[in-house]
């Protein structure tokens, strides 16, 4: 089984080749310097592999040596990422939403979808709780800061 | 003291409302078990967008005054420390609170922790300020050699592995390369999306590393956490006052210099000056069975470092720990950039933070009392609700800065990549330090190098930054052995522990 430093190495080897890809493929302007904008990107994307590589060297070092089976490190992490995902999938669909319903209606959505999903009982409660909350929230941006929150489906016209 | 002069003669009424505000927000979020008071910090970051820059500051820099208070509540009353840097105030707090103490043991940490900003302040004050005479002297090879400076203190702030830091390092360097060049002006990673051309925002990275990531992380965590008391806050008595007195100096002591040492932090200056107080107090044996000493230690060590980490800040834009880059992002989006140049152009913002910091420490005496029965109420809440709450805080504040729906979608992806360094175990400070020196370190070096037809004897020629850089050297030739004789250590320990079969 993989250990957690053996996957670090492996995406930061992912993530020092795909950038230095993209650092050999930088436009270069006729009014650049020795160094150009691709000399520094080029350096931190070998920096970046090599550590990578040195990461999974090591972490193939120590596992041969440990006694622990590196199998127990991942226990419950699959369920756990998957609860996360959730709630960035919730995260999106609040910025999908923001401009069409409005900010008061999304910002309501957001806080009844999130306590759902940690755990809360949806119940009148939680619609209240969360009606108040946007209430608040409206006052203190739009009210207090001045911040021109998007009205949506409220504006007029 | 000019400066501090002129804030007070033009002392303004928000400016010391922000200190009230701050400290409130930071002894509530110290007090939630599971947010940092980076995190507190961060909630509140997008916040003072609006705000003028010394009132935005000032409010930042209470809240981590606040905060570090009101981390000893939880650990105090519940034996779960609100903050990594109140964990030593577990030890002895909790056994006062099961002895019916724990109004008393709250009191010796409010009381600790005012002497500990004080204390901290007038080192702030005192150390910075000299600093600010270089400021003219600065030029693109003294600042290459700052960022340089700057990144060295990764060898110190990278946890159990070097490697991993540096790759850390690394990915903030990288995010900052995101954007127009700096010499040529020639668009680079941007991928024809026009929202990049301007870089990222340090602070859609600092919030969505440490404010998202840490709601990700809790979307699968369960707390149950009550607290059925409300204890009324006792100060210590005169006689108890002069016991005191030497565990607090020795807290200020391990304090100031731990906040002055980048990745020190309050954790480790809590529990040194834990130790060291046991170790000299005549009542040894009441240590960890509810000794005020044990509390006022580290309450002290923690509130001055709440101070003393802001010197490396503003004196050299070097962030030492979570808080501090969060403060640091709080400059950045007022377009001040913290190190030698602040002083001189920026002084009086300068000035109303030290006045601020001043307001916010004797403020933590009064708001420390006022808002315990909210902090109780408030720890008392659902989690679900608590986090529903702190998730529309990061997207309110964070579509309140620029009305960009790309800017949210920056800070969600940078949860992502925060949960992910969390699982992996890659510290975070790192990236936050290449993100906010990636700029300064590649256009002044390759402006040094235009400036010296790209002869790099021009960092050497250059008295500061030959001063810096070998700075920069010695520190991590002196982290790299720090590491190496540690690791020898429990070599050491280990074979010993094998052959005498322990």
């Amino acid at each position: 089984m993989l250990s957690r430093d053996f996957v670090g190495g492996l995406v930061a080897i992912a993530l020092g080749s795909l950038y230095l890809i993209f650092s050999f493929r930088q436009r270069v302007s006729a009014l650049a310097d020795t160094i150009g904008p691709a000399g520094i990107p080029k350096v931190l994307g070998i920096l970046m592999l090599s550590l990578g590589i040195i990461l999974c060297a090591q972490a193939i070092f120590q596992t041969r040596k440990s006694v622990v089976p590196a199998a127990t490190e991942w226990d419950g992490e699959a369920r756990k990422i998957f609860r996360a995902f959730g709630l960035v999938v919730i995260g999106v669909i609040y910025i999908f939403m923001l401009t069409f319903l409005g900010y008061v209606l999304s910002i309501a959505l957001l806080l009844v979808a999130v306590a759902f999903y940690l755990g809360a009982a949806f119940n009148l409660r939680m619609i209240l709780i969360a009606a108040a909350g946007a209430v608040l929230l409206w006052t203190i941006f739009v009210i207090l800061l001045g911040v021109p929150m998007p009205a949506g489906i409220f504006s007029q016209g | 003291m000019d400066a501090i002069l002129t804030s007070l003669a033009n002392l303004e009424f928000y400016l010391v409302l922000a200190a009230v505000l701050g400290v409130a927000w930071g002894i509530v979020g110290g007090a939630l078990p599971g947010i940092s008071p980076s995190i507190t910090m961060a909630l509140l970051l997008p916040f003072t967008y609006a705000l003028e820059p010394s009132i935005a500051i000032v409010l930042l820099a209470s809240t981590y005054v606040g905060a570090e208070y009101g981390g000893s509540i939880p650990a105090i009353l519940i034996r779960t420390p609100g903050t990594n840097a109140a964990a030593a105030s577990v030890i002895d707090g909790y056994e006062m609170n099961k002895q019916g103490k724990a109004g008393l043991a709250l009191g010796i940490s409010l009381y600790s922790g005012v002497i500990g900003s004080l204390v901290g302040l007038s080192a702030l004050v005192l150390f910075s300020e000299p600093l600010a005479r270089l400021a003219l002297a600065f030029t693109p090879p003294a600042y290459f050699a700052l960022g340089i400076l700057g990144l060295s203190v990764i060898v110190s702030l990278s946890g159990e592995s070097l490697v991993k830091g540096l790759i850390a390092a690394l990915l903030g360097l990288m995010i900052s390369t995101i954007g127009t060049d700096p010499v040529s002006g020639i668009s680079r990673f941007t991928f024809g999306v026009s929202d990049l051309l301007s870089g990222i925002q340090p602070i859609l990275i600092m919030v969505g590393l440490f404010a998202m990531s840490e709601l990700l992380k809790q979307a699968s965590a369960q707390y149950e956490i009550r607290l059925k008391t409300i204890p009324r806050i006792q100060f210590p008595d005169n006689k108890l006052k002069k016991r005191l007195i030497l565990p607090q100096c020795i807290g200020a002591l391990f304090g100031g210099f731990e906040g002055l040492m980048p990745g020190a932090g309050g954790t480790i200056a809590s529990f040194m000056s834990y130790n060291e107080a046991k170790r000299w107090s005549k009542s040894k044996h009441e240590f960890g069975k509810g000794s005020p000493e044990g509390i006022a230690a580290p309450e002290t060590a923690n509130n001055t470092v709440a101070e003393t980490s802001l010197i490396p800040m503003l004196s050299f834009g070097i962030p030492g720990s979570n808080s501090t880059a969060i403060l640091l992002g709080g400059f950045l989006i007022h377009g001040l950039i913290p190190g030698p140049m602040l002083f001189a152009r920026s002084g009086d913002i300068v000035g109303d933070l030290y006045v601020g910091l001043f307001f916010a420490a004797i403020a933590l005496l009064f708001i420390g009392i006022a808002i315990m029965p909210a902090c109780i109420w408030l720890v008392n809440q659902p989690r679900p609700y608590l986090n529903a709450f702190i998730m529309v805080l990061i997207m309110s504040g964070i579509y309140s800065i620029n009305n960009s729906l790309f800017e949210l979608s920056v800070v969600l992806v940078a949860g992502i990549i925060g949960y992910f360094m969390r699982l992996l175990r890659f510290p975070f400070l790192p990236t936050v330090l290449g993100l906010v020196l990636g700029f300064m370190i590649e256009s002044n070096f390759r402006r040094s190098l235009l400036l010296s037809g790209d002869e790099l004897s021009i960092f050497f020629n250059d008295r500061i930054s030959l001063v810096l850089l070998s700075v920069a050297v010695l520190f991590i030739i002196g982290s790299l052995a720090k590491r190496f004789i540690g690791f020898l250590f429990t070599k050491l320990k280990s074979k010993f522990a094998e052959n005498t079969g322990r």
